[in-house]
């Protein structure tokens, strides 16, 4: 107990109904892929130790969101205090990845983050393991996605044959660190909270 | 004896009985032999029950059957010769008195001897090595010698001599729930804070990989109540495995405790208060505020210091494992001294702070204590504060709380100033507080000894030299009209046995307009920690059911005087041999000679507008006329020993 506690980042993930949020979260948390689909029921909690850079350890708490309309109302429970957003889409699934931009301002409109300029986002381009003619969502419009969002970075990922899926996480941590240092910087401390008491009059005593 | 007995007219009486069923795992009732020295818990336990006069049993309890020693011829002489004992005269004033009581006990001393060597005599033919050895004998002895009520109370003041303790071998009636397994869902109680972020702060078990998900979970549970139904939601009660989930929702903060132990949703959510109260302390509400102000994502835990962790974690313990009335009751205990001493050390204290008046300007000192320490528990020895000014319990509970910790495994004279928040005062802001050990025990018996120490709280950061030479100065005063000793020593802690009220076990008492109490010294053969531990754990669920019996689902009494009797019974059990499976080789001559005893247990709850008393009485007493008749003596004895037992007006300026 005498060591600093690890910070606790939190990472959410967002994304239309089946694009494999789930999926990504346990492969990259339990390295396992299960081809049976279950949809999540309002959220999954993951916790997975990271290293950042091979210098810095911190916990990642995931929250994997369930995609489906009718769990949105608890959005605001979820996203408040995030620290990195994750965008999923679908490769095999053009609407999915229109979504991607409403994902992105339903977020912002409810985490309440400080600068919604600077928050870190991460789009992900799911299930690339897919035959190329399934493939819908070219990687050309997804560079453009990325871009028109503030230049966030982008990976084409595959949950089921693990393709980028720890590079895509050690990005996402990378950049949950970042923002949730340069929270904490922003903050300056001030002690200045000494009581003003006058003991001749009792507007402060206390009733026991 | 004030006590009027017009509140029994008015009194509400409630009776309960609670179907307790005796769990498996209560096997330490089961008499186990081979010599071991644990016969004599029920050997204890029964003598003192053969103090109990015979009676008619109002309330279906069968004595006979309580008194499982019987067709021991010399047994059934201690008992005629405690029957003598309980119709002795209601309260032994005169001297005279208590010697008739001491002698007539001598020969109870004796009895016991050769009782034990009774035991002995059918059991050497066949199984020498499975009786009594010396040792246990010996321990026997000591404890059956212990168990007998005697001796005048010490209250009078006279030489604090051998002192005999009151068994404390209550029945358990509880199911046992103390689990060591290292999954952390096992244990049957738990805390976890986190942020309105679902963050961790902190939790009472479990290591960051299991809890940092539950969280999660409990983070959802309180934001869909307040999504959905723009309410906070306070409980989740699961009838079928006891289970109860409180929430408290302190945005930023959230808090959740978790139990099995049958405790009320407003038990925990006072619980709760405390820990939230603690992390306020160390933050304040302000600071708080402004850490999370736009910035929901803010890591807590790391703003937080070691210290806290350790100091919420001891606040848990207390809450969960030890007999802290400070809390339950909501009141502060205070070391017992002659009202004499306790003027004189009030009138020094005063004195100087007229006399130093130059160099303390009022104002700078708002409020001082002089407290004694022994095992993490506090008694107040002397209060120094404004006319109409005092503390919240819960603001001292928290500065306890920190002392303790603070000077832990350190040397005396070190000295702290500790800027806290007393958030029951001013939540927003901060005092500071000088702290000082007056006189150390060493440390290799500190658990033995008391402590002394001092603390002075001023709403001024620059007040430390101020406060410290002030310090000083009281303490060399002190010392140099010899008033130290008074609380350097406790002289007059008290026994249950020093009070003459027959079959009560255990009590504590309150005064509403003192916010103080008074409980009987809770000591354990041997001093062994973990049997005091199991001890304390046990009256606290007594005192705790005792406590919910009267209380609406707010957590207030249910009537401004109420007179209640709880009973805590077992049902009649079928079949004995269910638990005998792995030591029927086990049973010997002794076992067959002995059953276990019956759990029948009485309580008496008595709330009116200027007191408190609970009381848990022996096991097997069901005589509700002898027992408010001893409630009525704890009363008379509290009353009468008042100025010595409670402090009533502190030095103020």
């Amino acid at each position: 107990m005498s060591t600093r506690k690890k910070n606790i980042l939190k990472v959410i993930i967002l994304g239309d109904s089946g694009v494999g949020k789930t999926s990504l979260m346990h492969r990259y948390v339990n390295d396992k892929y299960s081809q049976q689909y279950k949809a999540t029921i309002g959220a999954d909690f993951l916790t997975k130790e990271v290293n950042i850079d091979s210098d810095k350890v911190a916990t990642m708490q995931v929250w994997d969101t369930a995609g489906q309309e009718r769990f949105q109302s608890l959005g605001v429970a979820f996203y408040r205090g995030a620290d990195c957003c994750v965008l999923v889409y679908d490769v095999t699934n053009t609407k999915s990845f229109q979504s991607i931009k409403s994902w992105r301002d339903e977020f912002l409109v409810h985490a309440n983050v400080s600068s919604p300029e600077t928050f870190p986002f991460v789009l992900l381009g799911n299930k690339i393991d897919a035959d190329d003619s399934k493939k819908v969502v070219s990687n050309k419009d997804a560079q453009d996605l990325a871009a028109s969002l503030g230049n966030i970075p982008l990976f084409f990922t595959s949950a089921k044959t693990a393709i980028n899926v720890d590079t895509a996480f050690q990005e996402i941590a990378r950049s949950a660190l970042q923002q949730n240092q340069n929270d904490a910087d922003a903050f300056e401390d001030d002690f200045n909270d000494a009581i003003n008491i006058q003991l001749d009059n009792d507007t402060n005593s206390c009733s026991c | 004896m004030n006590v009027k007995d017009q509140y029994l007219d008015t009194a509400s009486t409630r009776s309960f009985r609670s179907g307790v069923r005796p769990s498996k795992s209560q096997s330490g009732f089961n008499i186990k032999t081979r010599g071991q020295p644990s016969l004599s818990i029920n050997l204890d336990n029964t003598i003192v029950q053969t103090i109990i006069p015979p009676v008619n049993n109002t309330l279906n309890g069968d004595n006979e059957d309580n008194v499982s020693l019987n067709n021991f011829p010399r047994l059934r002489s201690m008992q005629s010769i405690s029957s003598i004992v309980s119709r002795r005269p209601t309260r032994p004033n005169t001297v005279a008195d208590q010697l008739s009581v001491n002698t007539s006990f001598d020969p109870l001393i004796e009895q016991s001897f050769s009782y034990s060597n009774n035991i002995e005599d059918p059991s050497t033919r066949q199984a020498q090595d499975t009786a009594f050895n010396e040792e246990a004998r010996k321990d026997l002895i000591d404890r059956l010698a212990q168990s007998i009520y005697s001796y005048p109370a010490s209250l009078t003041g006279n030489s604090y001599g051998f002192k005999p303790v009151v068994s404390n071998e209550i029945p358990d009636v509880f199911i046992n729930d103390n689990q060591t397994s290292p999954d952390f869902k096992s244990h049957s109680k738990n805390f976890f804070i986190l942020t309105s972020a679902g963050k961790p702060i902190f939790s009472m078990f479990g290591e960051d990989k299991q809890i940092v998900p539950y969280m999660g979970i409990i983070n959802t549970v309180v934001s869909y109540f307040q999504i959905n139904e723009t309410t906070n939601i306070r409980t989740i009660k699961l009838n079928k495995t006891r289970q109860t989930f409180a929430f408290t929702n302190k945005a930023p903060i959230i808090l959740m405790a978790y139990s099995r132990r049958g405790e009320t949703t407003n038990e925990l959510m006072t619980q709760l208060d405390l820990l939230y109260s603690y992390l306020i302390s160390s933050i304040n509400e302000r600071q708080l505020k402004r850490l999370f102000h736009n910035r929901s994502n803010f890591d807590l835990r790391n703003y937080l210091e070691v210290t806290d962790f350790d100091n919420l974690r001891q606040i848990c313990s207390l809450l969960s494992n030890k007999l802290y009335p400070d809390f339950g009751l909501n009141a502060l205990q205070c070391f017992v001294m002659r009202k004499t001493e306790r003027a004189r050390i009030h009138d020094t204290i005063h004195n100087l702070l007229i006399n130093e008046s130059k160099d303390i300007p009022r104002g700078t000192l708002l409020y001082g204590l002089i407290l004694s320490h022994k095992r993490k528990m506090f008694k107040l020895c002397a209060v120094i504060r404004p006319k109409g000014h005092s503390l919240h319990t819960i603001d001292l509970q928290l500065l306890f709380s920190l002392i303790t910790h603070q000077f832990e495994n350190r040397d005396g004279d070190q000295e702290l100033w500790l800027p806290i928040c007393f958030p029951k005062f001013n939540s927003n802001g901060f005092l500071y507080s000088y702290i000082k050990y007056l006189s150390r025990s060493h440390a290799n018996n500190s658990s033995q000894m008391e402590d002394t120490v001092l603390v002075l709280i001023s709403a001024q950061k620059d007040a430390f030299y101020k406060l410290k030479t002030f310090g000083d100065k009281l303490w060399n005063k002190l010392q140099h009209d010899k008033l130290d000793e008074y609380f350097v020593k406790d002289r007059f802690k008290f026994r249950i046995s020093d009070i003459q009220a027959p079959l009560v076990h255990h009590f504590m008492y309150k005064i509403k307009k003192y916010v103080q109490y008074v409980m009987p010294e809770i000591e354990i053969h041997n001093d062994d920690a973990t049997k005091l531990t199991q001890y304390e754990c046990k009256l606290k669920k007594y005192y705790g059911h005792l406590y919910n019996s009267v209380v609406d689902d707010t957590g207030l009494p249910i009537n401004k005087t109420i007179l209640n009797y709880f009973h805590w019974e077992e049902e009649e059990e079928g079949e004995e041999g269910e638990e005998r499976e792995e030591g029927e080789d086990a049973i010997t001559e002794t076992q067959r000679d002995f059953k276990r005893e019956k759990i029948n247990m009485m309580g008496l709850i008595w709330i009116t507008p200027q007191f408190e008393l609970y009381l848990i009485c022996n096991n097997g007493v069901n005589n509700k006329e002898v027992v408010l008749r001893s409630a009525k003596r704890i009363i008379g004895w509290c009353k009468k020993y008042e100025s010595r037992l409670f402090i009533q007006e502190g030095a103020t300026f």
